[in-house]
């Protein structure tokens, strides 16, 4: 086993023995050598996205965790929110430059689930449509400008 | 039922439940051509005729039956066709005797296999665990007192009884043995064993550590294994390295951990020092000179006084243990050397000759790592 498999095996018991409100790792989506997870995310009770549900598709390289996971929403429903463009790219700093081998699938689903969570109003960010056309299909090879830290 | 009142050599027997004569006793085989003419030699062999002779089945010593083995088809075939054991058994012997000096012909089969089949045999034949088919070594294995099995290889120098043999063993210490032209295998076994013995005391120092404390390392502890890394709290542990000649005296001490928890351990080990009563076994000492319960799998468990990296989450990386640890007690994360450095040396940190600095993943206190030895 790899140094990155056998650290995906030891994140995935934490989480399954042990999941956080509202995150759910989809068992049937993991690949043999767990370089792709698809985690099941809810939206938080009390907030704008309450009741939706959510899919995040992780994907790792052989240098997890010296690299970040790629990480965004997949499947038909994807969050309206300011940092989340409309084909499932997540503008979050952590998941780029920020990352550290200290995170982990936990704390960057959490980290989403609470960016979803303190978001005022409903609305793609600003240069959603743009973007859409001319990005690439891997969201680490954006170079993000991260507006703003407030949500 | 073909009875042959003499068969040179051969005495007959009857069997009282079969019809079955067996035909026991030795027959001379020529061995080899010397100056003074053939020389024989008197080879032991049980013949065992049922009703008829070509169904006779042939038994002989060992060292007859390796080397006619070749030629069981040859010896089957003039089974059916001699009239009597008498004309069989001038065949066999024929047969035998090419098959003799073939094989000393060619140094297949030589003095120097019988004299280490003969050195073999005068081994306590529990202990004996392999021999290659080759005959270039020996495994043999002594169980000691406390129910270990500890495991000798010897080498043999092909073609010499009196060269010095390699010996491979899992000891503290490389295993010291007399060797004389006249040694035998059994006296480099003896020799091994008396060894063995002279560590028992070593080794059940080692096993009470072993059952009573977490050892993170080594993994998976050799006999010859004198050290031990102790896992003593979170992020805390403590290595020795134990005399094996005289287990139960201080042993070589260093502690890991950040520097704040480590600090009052080195305290104590100096203070206490002269509590150490050579009388007690080394871990009561260690627990009463530290004044110090080390935490043990009895009543700890080993996600508790988690030890893994930060960055892989795993103990042990090939051989490596985690070894750096973030200095600020509050994190006090433990790190492979291999993993801090990569992952800071992939952040492009500041590096100065063979250290680079950066801050911990987890904490961002400062941190440093020295590059790793490969």
């Amino acid at each position: 086993m790899t140094s990155m498999e056998k650290r995906l095996q030891k994140e995935l018991q934490a989480m399954t023995k042990d999941p956080p409100v509202g995150v759910k790792v989809n068992m049937e989506s993991l690949s043999s050598n767990l370089s792709e997870w698809v985690v099941d995310i809810d939206g938080a009770t009390g907030t704008l996205y309450e009741g939706e549900k959510f899919q995040l598709g992780f994907k790792f390289t052989p240098r997890y965790p010296f690299d970040s996971p790629q990480v965004m929403f997949i499947g038909r429903n994807i969050p309206v929110h300011p940092h989340i463009y409309s084909n499932g790219h997540i503008c979050l700093s952590i998941l780029t430059e920020d990352w550290s081998p200290a995170l982990s699938v936990q704390s960057v689903c959490l980290s989403i689930v609470s960016m979803l969570s303190s978001c005022k109003e409903k609305k793609l960010p600003p240069d959603n449509a743009i973007y859409v056309r001319t990005c690439s299909k891997d969201p680490k090879k954006t170079r993000w400008w991260y507006h703003d830290n407030s949500v | 039922m073909p009875y042959e009142e003499f068969i040179p050599g051969l005495v007959p027997m009857f069997s009282e439940k079969s019809l079955c004569i067996t035909y026991k006793g030795f027959q001379e085989i020529c061995v080899r051509r010397s100056r003074r003419g053939l020389k024989g030699k008197p080879y032991y062999m049980a013949i065992h005729v049922p009703e008829v002779l070509s169904k006779a089945r042939i038994e002989c010593e060992w060292k007859l039956e390796h080397r006619i083995r070749d030629k069981s088809d040859l010896i089957r075939q003039r089974l059916q066709s001699s009239s009597s054991l008498a004309t069989f058994l001038k065949e066999f012997i024929l047969i035998a005797e090419t098959c003799m000096q073939h094989v000393h012909s060619d140094a297949m089969w030589s003095d120097w296999n019988e004299e280490i089949v003969e050195q073999v045999l005068e081994i306590d034949s529990n202990k004996l665990l392999s021999i290659d088919e080759d005959f270039s070594a020996v495994q043999i294995g002594i169980t000691d007192e406390g129910g270990r099995l500890h495991k000798i290889k010897i080498h043999l120098k092909t073609q010499s009884t009196t060269a010095v043999p390699v010996c491979i063993t899992d000891l503290p210490h490389k295993l010291e043995f007399n060797w004389a032209t006249n040694t035998r295998l059994k006296h480099v076994v003896e020799q091994f064993e008396a060894t063995v013995l002279s560590y028992q005391n070593f080794w059940n120092t080692l096993k009470e550590i072993d059952e009573k404390c977490w050892v993170l390392e080594p993994e998976h502890p050799s006999f010859s294994a004198t050290h031990r890394r102790i896992a003593l709290g979170q992020n805390l542990s403590l290595h020795i390295t134990v005399n094996c000649q005289q287990p139960s005296t201080l042993p070589e001490c260093r502690f890991l951990g950040a520097e704040s928890a480590t600090a009052p351990l080195r305290e104590k080990l100096n203070v206490n020092l002269l509590r150490w009563d050579v009388e007690r076994s080394l871990l009561n000492n260690l627990q009463e000179v530290l004044d110090f319960d080390f935490p043990s799998p009895a009543d700890t468990s080993r996600t508790e006084l988690s030890m893994d990296c930060g960055i892989c989450y795993c103990l042990h990386l090939n051989e490596e243990v985690p070894n750096v640890v973030c200095e600020d007690k509050r994190c006090a994360q433990a790190f492979h050397q291999s993993c801090l450095y990569e992952w800071l040396r992939s952040l492009s940190s500041r590096q100065s000759f063979n250290t680079i600095f950066g801050e911990c993943p987890f904490c961002s206190h400062p941190i440093r790592v020295k590059m790793p030895a490969s």
